[in-house]
């Protein structure tokens, strides 16, 4: 009697640790993942502003060079040096846009990573709730059902868990992507 | 007169670069934040293009292909899939939803701009 006033203390006891500093844990790394967002969402915000300002500038500045008067004309060596300058910028710009497209894919992640975090705290609540549920008195055959029926719980969680794991991010780096026409 | 373009993404930053590119070429592009989004400006105004990302709260881009297949005015319009999917599953299903191209993200903008004069001039 006293072994199995024991087994369901101890089980008791345990889930409910378990469940209480995974939660904790959880809460920091939700607060830390939404922090990361937000700074990323205003650092894209800034860097996409600030990017298109610098396009505009350099369009102005060639629309500008390009109606000098005749007599302020540069040379053939300053003019392909110009054209050079304007075709290395343009290929920055590019390069650039393409890089910015970071916010999109870090965003998806960050949110599959929430949608993780979600169940997993759902998981550990279901595991706190089975200890909960024994008592000191309760005997090993108690025990026993209150577990079968955290593993039922842990079951369809995990089918739950599966409908988010799909990863619709594959990328691991920033080149431009393929393209295919039909 | 500029041929008109719906980019639908629920991405601010994707649209900001969308945008960027496709107006720097000429075309008047229109912002969508979701599919849902996406479809009501599409019925109250026939675009030239529809540009459309796939995984979007509301209305993903392949039911948005699907309900603008079904209105008479767009079946003939051209709709790209901008996505991060690159699987060929997603892109069978985007071509039976009726998609005309597919292409993955991040895009470099003067590829994008050459699709889009190779599908609309």
């Amino acid at each position: 009697m006293t072994q199995t006033h024991t087994l369901a203390r101890e089980l008791q006891q345990l889930l409910a640790a378990l469940s209480l500093q995974s939660d904790r844990h959880l809460s920091e790394v939700e607060t830390d993942l939404h922090q990361t967002d937000t700074l990323l969402s205003e650092a894209i915000e800034k860097l996409g502003n600030s990017f298109i300002g610098m396009h505009a500038c350099l369009v102005a500045q060639t629309a500008l060079i390009d109606n000098l008067p005749e007599s302020a004309t540069a040379s053939p060596q300053q003019k392909a040096k110009l054209a050079q300058l304007q075709a290395d910028s343009s290929a920055w710009v590019n390069a650039g846009a393409t890089a910015l497209q970071f916010h999109d894919m870090t965003g998806q992640l960050l949110g599959r990573i929430a949608s993780h975090v979600t169940n997993l705290r759902e998981v550990l609540e279901g595991v706190g709730a089975t200890g909960g549920a024994l008592t000191d008195n309760d005997s090993d055959v108690r025990a026993l059902a209150v577990l079968a029926s955290a593993n039922r719980l842990l079951d369809a969680k995990g089918t739950v868990a599966d409908g988010v794991a799909r990863k619709a991010v594959a990328q691991t780096h920033l080149a431009s992507g393929d393209i295919e026409l039909f | 007169m500029a041929k008109t373009i719906l980019a639908v993404d629920d991405s601010g930053s994707l649209r900001q670069m969308v945008v960027f590119s496709l107006r720097a070429a000429g075309y008047q592009v229109a912002e969508a934040v979701d599919g849902q989004d996406g479809l009501e400006q599409a019925s109250a105004q026939v675009f030239d293009l529809v540009l459309t990302d796939q995984n979007m709260p509301r209305m993903d881009g392949l039911t948005l292909i699907r309900s603008l297949r079904a209105l008479p005015t767009y079946q003939r319009v051209p709709i790209l899939m901008l996505t991060t999917e690159s699987s060929d599953e997603m892109k069978a299903r985007g071509k039976a939803a009726g998609a005309n191209g597919w292409l993955v993200k991040p895009f470099d903008p003067q590829r994008l701009i050459d699709v889009v004069k190779k599908v609309i001039g």
